[in-house]
């Protein structure tokens, strides 16, 4: 996964189409396993987004505030 | 000197006449433009009136609710407007006419009529919406989607306000673990300077509107409630068309505000702000935490799936390699015993031949035999006629030495004894001479 520009939406937004697929079960084994690695990603990347504080951001509200 | 009075006199003159002439109380439409309640109770204001269409002032006078009135008409007023009585507020109040020879004109508030001011305030919003309706710009902030994530946010508050530091509180310890990001912009939030300080700060705000997911703007604890400025024309036609997506908290309980109207979302206080701002993202931390849970389940179910399927697969692979392998065999045997039985045909066939060939054989050399002996016959027959015995017989002789045929003369010498066999006997003689004859 790239790091530049990591779109929260977009990553749930595809966690979910990827649910979907395996719900329908029209996925083979291999299909499978990638697409919950990747569905496993973006959750811990959203999940990194809700609950631990990014530094970058943090270092702009530093700025902003003075 | 001429006739004169003192300041006394004539103020003592000037009360008689005032008295007289303002028996009763009168009805009183005026704007406060001070309020103050004092130490024991009493409550000190100053009642001024503009002219039409302009801030300039054209009448003042000073009034008095005593305190035994007020703390009747102090909880009436609030509880029908959801406002304090305050300065930029119109009045209806019921006046007695007072002067005092000390303190002057002063108006004694007996009563006050709060759909009046309710009216007032509510026309005031009324027009300012009707001019952001025609100027097509009341929805615009409403517009904006909410963000899934208020995550970075601007706050516009003052910083003292125990309102804000509520706010920050209850966002930054909320129950989920959720991480915000503040960032303040403090302003002035009531009174005549805050339309424009809020206008300030939202403009600072824009500079890095990028870095911001929303505004949030908050007013909150401090005694007085003067909400006018969130009224403002100006202020809301700004805070309409500004392109983050503004929370408004401005701490009131009863009528909305005309930023409330035009704020893309509008709650009564700044921690109900924060509670906002917290469930928003805690929605999407549930989601999250479903999706999950449904990535967990559903790869658990479809590796049970798989897992079953395997194992079908595998057993009818086994099955079917065993029933290969068991026609196999079967075949195998078949052919065994075909080839078998063609062999045994086969032996059968040659032993038969043999046979066949044998008892031929046999036939052949026992009938050859025959011949033979029937051959041999004959020519023992026939031999028997060539036997010494007969030949004797026949008048033929036959010479012995020591028992043996003489066969040649040169077997024999002078002086050697013979035996001559003869049909009848043998003679006995010495050779004299022999000769040898060719023939």
């Amino acid at each position: 996964m790239t790091e530049k520009k990591f779109s929260y939406n977009a990553a749930m937004q595809e966690v979910e189409e990827i649910l979907a697929s395996l719900e329908k079960n029209n996925l083979d084994v291999d299909d499978m396993s990638l697409k919950v690695k990747r569905a496993t990603e973006l959750l811990q990347a959203c999940k990194q987004k809700l609950y631990q504080a990014d530094a970058e951001i943090q270092a702009v509200f530093e700025n902003v505030k003075i | 000197m001429m006739d004169s009075i003192t300041l006394l006199d004539l103020n003592l003159m000037v009360r008689n006449r005032l008295r007289k002439e303002f028996s009763d109380t009168i009805w009183l439409r005026a704007e406060v433009s001070e309020c103050k309640e004092n130490y024991s109770g009493h409550c000190y204001m100053e009642l001024i009136q503009k002219r039409d269409g302009s801030d300039a002032i054209c009448a003042k006078a000073r009034a008095t609710v005593w305190a035994n009135v007020w703390s009747g008409l102090k909880p009436f007023f609030e509880k029908q407007t959801g406002t304090q009585l305050q300065p930029g507020q119109k009045v209806l109040v019921e006046v007695s006419v007072e002067f005092h020879e000390l303190y002057g004109y002063n108006l004694v508030i007996r009563n006050i009529d709060p759909t009046y001011t309710m009216g007032a305030l509510s026309i005031r919003r009324l027009e300012v919406i009707r001019q952001l309706t025609s100027d097509g710009v009341i929805d615009l902030n409403k517009e904006l989607v909410w963000p899934l994530l208020p995550q970075r946010l601007a706050i516009i508050s003052s910083p003292t306000a125990a309102g804000f530091g509520d706010f920050m509180d209850q966002l930054h310890h909320n129950d989920y673990g959720l991480v915000f990001y503040t960032a303040l912009f403090p302003a002035i939030m009531q009174g005549e300077d805050a339309e424009g300080s809020i206008i300030g700060a939202l403009n600072r705000i824009q500079d890095s509107a990028v870095d911001f997911d929303a505004v949030v703007i908050i007013r909150g604890g401090g005694a007085t409630a003067d909400l006018s400025c969130f009224d403002r024309y100006d202020l809301c036609f700004y805070c309409a068309q500004y392109p983050l997506p503004i929370l408004s908290g401005i701490g009131h309980d009863r009528d909305s505000s005309v930023l409330d109207r035009v704020a893309n979302t509008s709650v009564k206080t700044p921690t109900a702000a924060a509670e906002y701002l917290v469930s928003s993202m805690a929605q999407e931390a549930f989601r999250l935490d479903s999706n999950s849970e449904k990535l967990n389940v559903t790869t658990q179910r479809l590796l049970e799936a798989y897992k079953q399927q395997l194992k079908v697969n595998s057993d009818r692979l086994r099955l079917n390699v065993r029933e290969r392998i068991h026609g196999a065999e079967l075949m195998v045997e078949r052919r065994e015993t075909e080839i078998r039985n063609q062999v045994n045909r086969l032996i059968l066939k040659k032993n038969q031949w043999v046979e066949m060939q044998y008892s031929n054989l046999l036939y052949r050399s026992k009938s050859n035999l025959d011949q033979r002996k029937h051959k041999t016959e004959i020519l023992e027959k026939t031999l028997a006629g060539f036997s010494p015995d007969i030949l004797i017989k026949r008048g033929f002789s036959l010479t012995l030495h020591n028992g043996k045929i003489v066969k040649s003369v040169l077997d024999l010498s002078q002086g050697t004894e013979i035996c001559t066999r003869l049909r009848d006997g043998l003679i006995y003689s010495t050779i004299d001479k022999t000769e040898i004859q060719n023939d």
